[in-house]
C-alpha cells in the first residue's frame, strides 16, 4: 500500500487536513443511527477493497498514467464531508457563548494548518491587469505576429515557456516550435526525450549554439519568429544569425527570422 | 474586452435558464416534480448528454466546427420549444418553482439567506479573478481557439498549435471544450474570457447549489441549516490548499473538465445515491441514468470515476436493501460511461485510430 498511502498524504498535503477528516469521520459514526454506522464502515471497507488499493493504483498506471489516479480520491466528498461535520459539531452545541468560540477556534485551526488560500503567495488573486487577465505585453506581442501573417495560416514561434502558454491562450495562430515536454523535460517533470533541446535551452537558459548552428536549426524547424527575453540580451547574436528585431516590450524582444 | 466580458455574463446567464428549463422538464417528465434538487443542475447533465449525442458522431467524422456550431444551435432551438410546449401542456403547479415544504430555523439562523447568497456572490467573484494559467487550463483555451480559428475539432495540440497524426480521444470524446466554444464562435466572444469568467462563474455555481442540495437532503428540507452547510464548505474551501484536492480545482482550476468532475459531476452523482439510499423520490435511478449519459461530457475523467462511485454506492445500496437490484440498475446507469471506456481503450491500444 505504499504508492496509495503516499499519494493520500500528498492529496491532504502533511497530517493536519487528514487528522481534521478523521475526527469528521470519527464524529459522523458516532452521531449516525445504527444503519448509517454501518453504511459507513461498510462503505470505507469497499472503498479500500475496490478503489483504494495498490492493484488498481497499477491499472490505471497501465491504462492511462499513475499521474491521475488521485482524481480516484474525489469520490469521498471530503470538503463536503467536513462541512458537514463542523455543521453537525456547531448545531449540537446549542448554547451560542458555545458557538462563538467553536466557530472562531475552527477558522484558527484551519488557518493554522497553513494550506489557506488567503496568503498572497499562494494565491493568484492579485488586481488583474487587465479583463482578459492576460499580461497586457502578451496581447500587444499577438497583435505584432497578427500582423505578420495571412488570417487562416499559422506562424511558427520559437517561445520562451510562459509566453508559450499565454500567447496561446489569445493566438491559435501561433504554433509553437518547441512542445510542451520539451519544457517539462527542462524542469524534470517528463522523462521522455528533447525535440528541439537546442532551441528550448537557447530561449530558455540562454545557452547559445552557434550562429550557423542557429541558422540550420530555425531553417530546419521553419521558424518565422523568436520571441527572446530582453534580460538574456540576444540581439546581437540573433541579428547574425539573421533575425530582425519588429517589438520590444518590458521583458521580451520579437524577432522576425528572414 | 468589456464587450467580451458582458456577452460572457449574458450567455451564462442564458445557459443557466436553459438548464432550469430542460431541467425541469426532464425531473416533470420522471415525475419528479416535488424532488428538492436544483432544477439548473439536473439540467446541466440533460444538455450535455444530449450535446453529446450530437458531438461525438460529428467528432469521430471528422466534421467542421461550424458544422456543430449550427447544429447544435438548431438541435437547442428545437429542445427548448419541445420543453416549452411539453411544460405548458403538463399543466398543474409552475414547475419552475422548487418544492415549498421548507422549514428555516428560528432566531439568528432563521436569517442565513441573504448573507450567504451574497457571500456566494462574492466568492465566485473571488474565483473568476483567479489569474491561474498552467499547462491544462492553456491546453483547453488552445482548443477552443483552435476550434474556431482553423473550424477544425482535435486536429490540432491545444498547448503548441500542432497538427496532431490522428484523433486523441482521451480528449475528443468529450464535448466539454466544444461546448463552449461554440457561443464564442457565434458572438465573436474571446475564448480567454469565456473560460476565465463564463466556465468558472457556472462551475461555481452548479457546485454550491449541488451542496446546498445535499445540505436539504442531510438536514432534512431545513433550509438554515443547508446554508450554514455551503458557508462550512465555502471556509474549508478556502483554507483546504493543496495540489491535487477538489479545492484547487475548485478555486483555482474550475474552467477545466476536471474542476467539473471534482466539484459537480461526483457530488452529484452522490447526491442521487444518497437520495437514493434515503429512499428520497421516485425513479431516482432514471434519474441517475440521465446524470451519467451527460457526465463525459462535462469531464473525461468522469469515464472512470463515475462508474467507480456508483459501483460502491451500489454495493453498498445492495447490502443494504440485501438485494441485488441496485448493482443491476447501477450497472444499467454505468452503460453509457463504459462505452467511452471501451472507445478510448479501443484508441489507446491503436485498434480504432482516426487519422487527421
Amino acid at each position: 500500500m505504499t504508492e496509495t498511502i503516499d499519494l493520500l498524504i500528498k492529496y491532504f498535503q502533511g497530517y493536519q487536513w487528514l487528522i481534521l477528516f478523521a475526527v469528521v469521520y470519527a464524529y459522523s459514526i458516532f452521531k449516525a443511527k445504527k444503519g448509517g454506522r454501518i453504511s459507513i464502515l461498510v462503505g470505507t471497507v469497499l472503498f479500500f477493497v475496490f478503489i483504494y488499493n495498490d492493484f488498481i493504483y497499477e491499472w490505471m498506471s497501465q491504462l492511462v498514467e499513475s499521474g491521475v489516479y488521485y482524481r480516484f480520491l474525489w469520490i469521498i466528498p471530503v470538503t463536503i464531508w467536513i462541512a458537514y461535520g463542523l455543521v453537525m459539531i456547531f448545531l449540537d452545541l446549542e448554547k451560542w457563548w458555545l458557538r462563538i468560540p467553536f466557530v472562531l477556534a475552527a477558522l484558527a485551526c484551519m488557518f493554522l494548518m497553513d494550506h489557506t488560500w488567503l496568503e498572497p503567495d499562494r494565491g493568484t488573486w492579485s488586481r488583474p491587469e487587465n479583463v482578459s487577465l492576460i499580461p497586457g505585453e502578451v496581447l500587444d506581442i499577438s497583435d505584432v505576429l497578427t500582423d505578420e501573417h495571412p488570417y487562416g495560416e499559422k506562424i511558427r514561434c520559437v517561445l520562451p515557456l510562459g509566453m508559450s502558454m499565454q500567447l496561446r491562450c489569445v493566438d491559435a495562430s501561433v504554433e509553437c516550435v518547441i512542445p510542451r515536454r520539451d519544457y517539462l523535460k527542462m524542469n524534470g517533470q517528463s522523462t521522455r526525450p528533447y525535440k528541439q533541446k537546442e532551441l528550448a535551452f537557447m530561449i530558455e537558459k540562454n545557452e547559445r549554439p552557434d550562429v550557423s548552428r542557429l541558422k540550420k536549426l530555425l531553417d530546419d524547424t521553419e521558424t518565422d519568429v523568436i520571441v527572446a527575453y530582453s534580460d538574456y540580451s540576444q540581439g546581437d547574436y540573433l541579428r547574425q544569425a539573421d533575425c530582425e528585431l519588429i517589438k520590444k516590450t518590458g521583458a521580451y524582444e520579437v524577432y522576425r527570422v528572414k | 474586452m468589456i464587450y467580451d466580458l458582458v456577452l460572457t455574463i449574458g450567455v451564462m446567464l442564458l445557459y443557466i435558464l436553459i438548464f432550469r428549463l430542460v431541467g425541469t422538464t426532464v425531473l416533470t417528465v420522471l415525475g419528479q416534480k416535488k424532488l428538492y434538487i436544483h432544477r439548473e443542475t439536473v439540467g446541466f447533465f440533460a444538455y450535455f448528454a444530449l450535446f453529446q449525442m450530437v458531438y461525438v458522431p460529428m467528432v469521430l467524422l471528422r466534421a467542421r466546427f461550424h458544422l456543430l456550431a449550427y447544429g447544435w444551435i438548431l438541435t437547442l432551438v428545437i429542445l427548448v420549444l419541445l420543453c416549452a410546449v411539453y411544460l405548458v401542456t403538463a399543466g398543474g403547479k409552475s414547475p419552475f418553482a422548487m418544492p415549498g415544504d421548507t422549514v428555516m430555523e428560528e432566531g439568528l439562523l432563521g436569517y442565513m439567506k441573504w448573507p450567504v447568497v451574497i457571500g456566494c456572490a462574492a466568492f465566485v467573484v473571488f474565483l473568476v479573478l483567479q489569474q491561474y494559467l498552467g499547462w491544462d487550463t492553456a491546453f483547453y483555451m488552445g482548443n477552443m481557439n483552435e476550434a474556431i480559428y482553423t473550424d477544425t475539432m482535435y486536429y490540432y495540440n491545444g498547448n503548441d498549435g500542432t497538427l496532431m497524426k490522428s484523433l486523441d480521444f482521451r480528449y475528443a470524446l468529450s464535448g466539454f471544450s466544444m461546448q463552449f466554444a461554440i457561443p464564442c464562435f457565434l458572438l465573436e466572444v474571446s475564448p480567454t474570457i469565456m473560460c476565465y469568467y463564463g466556465i468558472r462563474g457556472l462551475g461555481a455555481i452548479l457546485a454550491l447549489l449541488i451542496v446546498y442540495d445535499f445540505g436539504m437532503l442531510l438536514f432534512e428540507k431545513n433550509e438554515s441549516r443547508a446554508y450554514l452547510l455551503v458557508t462550512a464548505f465555502l471556509a474549508v474551501n478556502m483554507f483546504f490548499f493543496t495540489y491535487s484536492a477538489t479545492s484547487l480545482f475548485f478555486i483555482r482550476r474550475m474552467n477545466e473538465a476536471k474542476g467539473y468532475c471534482a466539484n459537480v459531476v461526483l457530488p452529484m452523482v452522490a447526491l442521487l445515491l444518497f437520495m437514493i439510499y434515503k429512499k428520497f423520490g421516485r425513479h431516482l435511478w432514471a434519474l441517475l441514468f440521465v446524470i451519467c449519459l451527460g457526465s463525459v461530457g462535462a469531464s473525461m475523467s468522469s469515464m472512470m470515476l463515475v462508474p467507480a462511485l456508483l459501483g460502491l454506492g451500489a454495493v453498498l445500496l445492495a447490502i443494504n436493501e440485501k438485494r441485488l437490484r441496485p448493482v443491476f440498475y447501477a450497472i444499467v446507469c454505468a452503460l453509457p460511461n463504459l462505452c467511452y471506456v471501451a472507445l478510448f481503450i479501443l484508441n489507446h491500444e491503436k485498434i480504432l485510430v482516426i487519422k487527421l
